[in-house]
């Protein structure tokens, strides 16, 4: 019985997407919006939704939610089996993947004529991190094919009551430390049973009370440091794996390594990889933590002691990497983007589903998401007001967040193909006996990957390649 | 005709009794003609394409099993100086040293670390013996010598090695999960709540049960370390984030999450154990350990059997556990095979590729538990003892 | 019978038995309630960290009574998802695939281990390979076949598969079913019964414990499943508790009190379920029909 009310339900659904096809202008378009949020999110988005809706009696959008952990499989099943999304989150990790397989339709024309959109009022890093060239095969340059929902920059979380505990002067909101002092107050945070510091006779390394550092020591947290000191990983256009030839790479990855086995101010690395659950900066027994803005509304709930944000130290090289100009802090930024999934209904009419991208990308659906905290909004405009900096809450200087948005680079995923296949298991090799055993310097141990790392790189663009000149 | 009537009864018998049979396994049958047969073979079908899922999918031969299989063995003598030929070593995290400057390096101690410098025979880089684009399985170092086993996907054989090593875990957790059964089998105060505490862990989503790990296996402030130390014993161990004890730490979490699932089987079977086989043991004056070893361990070798077939199969397909918990870090250490399928499949898009090494895995699963029913002859006992 | 037997012994062997006896109970005792213990620690954690604020988590050393002792995170449970809806999808989707597992695979796991036939064995061999290759690869095949069959958005895919049997029961019924002696059979088919007969009024009687066995892990088994229902069932109407729990950890959420609180709302039918089996599992032999 209750087999046959879920048929009839589900025929029903058929019917209502097959209707507009064949009465398209009485009709609005039905298209479903693929993301994946907790159930708090669904609420924010679907009251977007619903607005979008009243607004624009043409189209009705849907809103499909999944888990974060099946989310890939079911989108690329989905779009395997021939029923894709019309809409659908796609990552800045997955754009690289996506893209050049003409998984995602172009939204370059209509982005122009956007009379919401305004390029110039959102950070650039965001729009442009889901830009891709079919011409040449490369990133972040020519067509766009997503706008993002938000930005999401890190920055170095502190505990401010450990700080004030043991006298440690809080560093300066805005202008960012110095390896050196970053050493410096690592050490005056580190203490062990008997209350002594590293750098104190009859420190007990086997008994460490609290450490100054937390998480810098996971192989993808290198990523800051990096380009903190002004690293890069692979050349400008993603295709040659250059770290190994780097001296300022070479540098921080060795500076890493040094931070637990000379100064001895983080716990020992490794211990804190895998999934970063019960961490040691939520116990309130690490000082700086490196972070995501993502972790604010859970931080909010979870810490019970007074934290706060500071930027990305800066490397010893003077020099950093930067998305824009004058910039004085670095780090990546991560970042999720709405894409029009090719082959499906929303590919068709581009101009319908497109207006629902941008509607959520621009000031209503942006405030509305500011709200729930996670990210940045992407309008420049409204992440520098009380919306998103949300005086009264904790981290208090929340505007670090805004320079760091603007600055920030996207992660090389973003630029290089597959980037989540080939690199981290090379990478963590090298990263094993350099930062973890000790038992190699970081120029040689990078310079024994660097083989591995140029032939998946190579592979990886070889797909690429493939596509753009089959199809 | 009085001779022939019983052979031809006999044999309109034996059709009836197929006849029979073919119709009470129809329906699992049928459902293996709907449901698994095609997208089986098609699976088999696409390990010789590549297919990105996104695009249609190319014919690319035996590319993919050539991958696979591209595996070599190779032997380095240690490195010697080019222009001297001295012999050279590695100290600590310098490289290259020479023979004759040995003695004065390992007085020393590391300049940063201020340890003594652990000094070894040195060799070549990995890459510039090994084929090109080879990495390493494993190696063998002996007097000054080195092996080398390399393959194109050396991460694949990696994990296959580790997927095995976890088997272990398997019969383990039986020989646990038949001594619960046994004595919650006997008239037991509270026998029923035991049951169910048993059976508990088994229940609970993974997803759950892998973050409470998590925090048990933690080094620094989790409770299996807190609870060594405060036993006296050492309490330093790295479990999840060490390449020594990420297995075992893993199998420790796959015991008891499959715990009472054994349990719960084998106490099932101990019920289908005739009562008067016991009586018949006593009467002969047989002692505990002979009626576990002549009655109960016989009686219940049908279902031994069972659980160590399906618990190796579903071994060599672990996947959400070690997933969730480490990645299959540190480095390579926890990675399995289907691990290693998915991310071919779904993040890399080669799911011709990845097709290629599922099949691969399902052979050896093939392979393995042919070989389990062959010696199962052995030690097998079916009361019923027509066919195996 | 072993009461007269133990009358013939010796007075001083009888009471040496009866220590040793005595002594192995207690030690037993000791081990099973140890293990038991230990067994039980992961679980504690996860029923006390769903009744204590979120910032309890953290604190050192750990707090196994939750201070404040609070329901917020069933609350939320029960505002955010909509629980009793897909309590009843599970049960639904448990319930009848379970049933119907039961009935084909002991139907089929009785032929494959009491009867002849032609191709028994390869049969039997390649109904057990579909449990040896790893079912991501052959997912997209599967979903391409249902959604060809226009099932996706419907129970069907996660019902009617698992309806006509599984490897994994037929199996576990056909070892359970070898191991019965050969006198059941034989008086039945002296006395003229057809096959079905035997398996329905020889074979199932002795299979209680086989039967609740297979409910309470078929039962599981589809309660917990998440990557099939994920993928085919897309309304909210007719997602299953697997799913909607799964939603509670998001990547930007990590709320670990209201994931417990949902794990522990989740195992609870199947608790029952097992709590009320295990007695058929136990109390059959009391049936057994095979006294002398």
């Amino acid at each position: 019985m209750k087999r046959m009310v879920f048929f009839l339900f589900a025929t029903l659904l058929v019917c209502l997407a097959v209707a507009p096809l064949a009465a398209q202008d009485e009709e609005p378009l039905q298209l479903t919006y693929l993301h994946w949020a907790d159930p708090t999110a669904d609420v924010v988005f679907q009251e977007l939704i619903d607005q979008f809706n009243e607004a624009n009696p043409d189209v009705f959008i849907t809103l499909e939610g999944v888990p974060s952990a099946g989310y890939v499989d079911y989108l690329l099943t989905s779009i395997a089996g021939g029923t894709p999304p019309d809409i659908a989150l796609v990552a800045d990790g997955d754009f690289a993947v996506f893209a050049p397989r003409g998984a995602l339709v172009s939204i370059e024309e209509f982005v122009n004529a956007s009379e919401v959109i305004d390029l110039d009022a959102v950070w650039p890093s965001g729009p442009d991190r889901y830009r891709f060239d079919p011409e040449t095969g490369a990133f972040m340059t020519g067509p766009i094919y997503e706008l993002p929902r938000d930005v999401g920059p890190t920055a170095l979380y502190i505990n401010v009551d450990l700080f004030n505990e043991l006298g440690v002067p809080l560093p300066d909101p805005n202008v960012p430390m110095t390896w050196d002092q970053l050493v410096e107050t690592g050490i005056a945070l580190t203490t062990d049973a008997n209350g002594l510091h590293p750098n104190e006779e009859g420190f007990d390394a086997d008994n460490v009370e609290t450490f100054g550092l937390g998480t810098l020591t996971v192989p993808g947290w290198g990523l800051g440091p990096i380009f903190g000191n002004g690293g890069h990983y692979v050349s400008e256009d993603g295709r040659t794996w250059i770290a190994h030839e780097d001296q300022n790479t070479i540098d921080a990855i060795q500076f890493l390594s040094d931070l637990n086995h000379v100064h001895r101010i983080t716990p020992p690395p490794g211990v804190l990889e895998g999934i970063n659950v019960w961490d040691l900066f939520n116990t309130g027994r690490v000082g700086m933590n490196w972070n995501g803005r993502w972790a604010t509304t859970g931080f909010r709930d979870t810490l019970d002691f007074e934290w706060d944000v500071r930027p990305f130290p800066v490397g010893s090289s003077g020099e950093i990497r930067a998305f824009a100009e004058g910039c004085s802090v670095s780090g990546w930024s991560g970042s999720v983007g709405l894409a029009i999934i090719a082959g499906s209904t929303g590919a068709e009419n581009p101009e319908k589903a497109y207006r629902f991208i941008e509607f959520i990308y621009g000031p209503d659906g942006q405030l509305a998401q500011a709200a729930l905290g996670y990210n940045i909004p992407a309008q420049m405009e409204l992440a520098n007001t009380d919306a998103f900096l949300q005086p009264g809450q904790m981290p208090a200087n929340s505007q670090v967040f805004l320079e760091t948005t603007r600055c920030q680079l996207p992660g090389p995923w973003s630029f290089v193909p597959h980037w989540f296949v080939w690199q981290p298991e090379p990478w963590g090799r090298m990263w094993q006996a350099v930062v973890v055993e000790n038992s190699a310097f970081a120029e040689d141990a990078l310079l024994d990957v660097a083989g591995d790392l140029q032939a998946g790189l190579d592979d990886a663009w070889a797909t690429i390649d493939e596509q753009r000149m089959g199809g | 005709m009085i001779r022939l009537r019983p052979r031809l009864s006999q044999a309109s018998n034996t059709r009836r009794e197929a006849l029979w049979a073919w119709l009470f396994i129809l329906p699992v049958t049928a459902g293996f003609l709907l449901f698994v047969l095609g997208p089986m073979l098609a699976s088999l079908a696409l390990s010789f394409t590549k297919w990105d899922l996104l695009s249609p999918a190319e014919w690319a031969g035996t590319t993919n099993w050539h991958s696979i299989f591209s595996v070599s063995v190779v032997h380095t003598p240690q490195a010697r100086d080019e222009a001297s030929g001295e012999l050279l070593f590695q100290c600590g995290r310098h490289r290259n040293v020479p023979a004759s400057e040995l003695a004065d390096w390992q007085q020393r101690n590391d300049e940063r670390s201020g340890e003594p410098f652990d000094c070894r025979p040195g060799y070549p880089r990995d890459r510039e013996v090994l084929p090109e684009r080879f990495g390493v399985v494993s190696e063998v170092t002996l007097f000054g010598n080195r092996w080398l086993l390399g393959a194109r996907d050396h991460v694949l054989w990696i994990a296959l090695f580790n997927t095995v090593y976890m088997l272990l875990a398997v019969p383990i957790g039986m020989a646990l999960a038949l001594a619960v059964a046994i004595v919650l089998n006997q008239q037991l105060r509270g026998r029923n709540l035991l049951r169910a505490v048993f059976y508990l862990p088994n229940v609970l989503p993974i997803a759950a049960t892998s973050v409470i790990w998590l925090w048990i296996f933690n080094p620094e402030f989790g409770i299996l370390n807190h609870l060594l130390g405060s036993m006296g014993l050492p309490a330093n161990g790295r479990w999840l984030s060490h390449q020594g004890t990420v297995k075992p730490s893993l199998m420790i979490m796959g015991i008891w999450s499959a715990l009472g699932f054994q349990m719960l089987i084998y106490l099932a079977a101990l019920q289908a154990v005739p009562a008067q086989l016991y009586e018949a043991a006593v009467i002969d004056g047989a002692g505990l350990w002979n009626r576990f070893r002549f009655v109960t361990w016989p009686s219940l070798s049908p279902t031994t059997f069972f659980l160590l077939v399906t618990g190796m199969i579903f071994g060599f397909q672990s996947f959400a556990q070690p997933y969730i918990m480490t990645r299959g870090g540190p480095g390579n250490a926890s990675r399995t095979v289907v691990m290693e399928i998915w991310k071919n499949g779904f993040a890399d898009l080669e799911m011709g590729y990845a097709s290629a090494q599922a099949w691969l895995l399902g052979v050896i699963i093939l392979l393995i538990t042919v070989a389990n029913f062959r010696l199962a002859r052995r030690w097998v006992f079916y009361e019923h003892e027509q066919h195996v | 019978m072993s009461e007269a037997l133990r009358s013939l012994a010796p007075a001083t062997q009888q009471a040496d038995a009866r220590r040793q006896a005595q002594l192995l109970r207690a030690l037993s005792y000791i081990g099973l309630f140890t293990l038991a213990f230990i067994v039980l620690i992961p679980f504690f954690w996860m029923l006390s960290t769903s009744f204590k604020p979120a910032r309890g988590i953290f604190v050192m050393p750990p707090q196994w009574i939750p201070n404040p002792f609070i329901l917020d995170h069933y609350v939320t449970i029960w505002q955010k998802t909509h629980l009793a809806r897909g309590l009843v999808n599970s049960t639904f989707i448990a319930l009848s695939t379970t049933v119907g597992e039961i009935a084909t695979s002991t139907l089929a796991g009785f032929a494959f281990a009491r009867m002849r036939f032609p191709a028994k064995g390869p049969l039997f061999g390649l109904l057990l390979m579909t449990m040896m290759i790893p079912g991501i690869v052959t997912l997209i095949p599967t979903f391409i076949l249902f959604g060809e069959l226009d099932w996706i958005d419907t129970f069907n895919p996660v019902i009617l598969p698992y309806l006509l049997g599984t490897p994994f029961a037929l199996f576990l019924s056909r070892q359970f079913f070898s191991g019965l002696p050969r006198e059941l059979e034989d008086a039945a088919k002296v006395d003229g019964a057809s096959f079905f007969q035997i398996y329905r009024h020889v074979f199932m009687p002795q299979a209680r414990p086989l039967v609740a066995t297979l409910f309470v892990l078929g039962y599981l088994h589809r309660w917990n499943d998440f990557l099939a229902p994920l993928i085919y069932l897309r309304s909210p109407e007719i997602q299953t508790v697997s799913v909607m729990l799964a939603r509670l950890v998001d990547f930007y959420v990590q709320d670990w009190s209201v994931l417990m609180a949902g794990a522990m709302i989740a195992l609870l039918p199947i608790l029952i379920i097992f709590v009320v089996l295990q007695r058929f599992i136990i109390e059959s032999v009391a049936f057994s029909g095979l006294k002398g």
